[in-house]
């Protein structure tokens, strides 16, 4: 039968050569679609841990955290978060405190969890949020 | 019969043709974009080990026989042409590193992959914060 080439290639039943064809070129075409659309996200997480810990660290050396009250320290803390183009939450004791300007944390955001005695000597276990700002 | 057969060959080779120009297009696609990925991930962690070796190179602190490296502070003879000139001989990339004031805004003079570290400078009469500007670029040159 010329002009309906048909190649077996399933026991079940026969598939023809351009129905063959016209799947594969479907596919390439699909793929090159997919590879010139496509951009390639870097992963920022560890940049943004790294970031978190700055902070905290930063703020220890300016002195929020020495005799730690809050809240007026942690308001303090979260605001260095600001020029740096992200935005932080901290919560103690259920009451939060987030970067002025910036709203409650989206759903990519980073956690950890400090530990600070205040001037009475009382351990507060301080839990931190970071994200992008918006 | 023989014209009908002719023309199914035609047919087959152009789609053969269009699948190889595809194919190979495809190949070349991929490999550029594994090879700009390898070099912008490599940008990315060159730039991240930066950041942190002059966090963590910090100001080095004597008191008697002990010494202490106090990190996230920026020594006073801080110079980040050194930094630059090191990772350019090491790993070939072209850094710039900037120390700006908290809520000034810091120009690189290399455009790539940047990142914004948080530090403090020892004034003297106490910590001020810092922002440390960190870009780097593969030198291509």
């Amino acid at each position: 039968m010329v002009g309906r080439i048909r190649v077996d290639l399933m026991s079940k039943g026969q598939i023809s050569l351009e129905a063959v064809f016209g799947f594969t070129v479907i596919v390439f075409l699909v793929g090159f679609m997919i590879l010139t659309k496509g951009s390639y996200r870097l992963d920022t997480t560890p940049y943004e841990y790294y970031v978190m810990n700055d902070i905290l660290e930063v703020s220890e050396k300016l002195g929020y955290t020495y005799n730690y009250t809050t809240p007026n320290d942690l308001q303090q803390i979260v605001n260095l978060a600001k020029p740096l183009g992200f935005c932080m939450m901290a919560e103690d004791m259920g009451s939060r405190i987030t970067t002025d300007g910036c709203d409650s944390p989206r759903d990519d955001v980073i956690t950890t969890t400090r530990v600070y005695i205040d001037n009475l000597g009382q351990p507060h276990i301080v839990r931190f949020w970071l994200w992008k700002g918006e | 019969m023989k014209g009908q057969w002719m023309f199914d060959l035609a047919v087959a080779l152009v789609v053969v043709s269009v699948m190889v120009f595809l194919g190979l297009n495809l190949l070349s696609i991929t490999m550029h974009r594994t090879q700009e990925r390898i070099t912008t991930l490599t940008e990315y962690n060159i730039v991240m080990i930066a950041g942190d070796d002059i966090i963590k190179h910090g100001k080095v602190v004597r008191s008697g026989s002990s010494v202490r490296t106090l990190h996230h502070v920026l020594p006073d003879d801080f110079n980040p042409a050194e930094y630059e000139e090191k990772y350019r001989d090491t790993y070939n990339i072209d850094l710039s590193i900037k120390v700006c004031g908290l809520y000034d805004s810091c120009r690189p003079d290399v455009d790539g992959i940047c990142i914004t570290r948080l530090a403090v400078r020892d004034t003297g009469l106490g910590y001020e914060p810092v922002k440390v500007l960190v870009c780097g670029r593969k030198n291509t040159g």
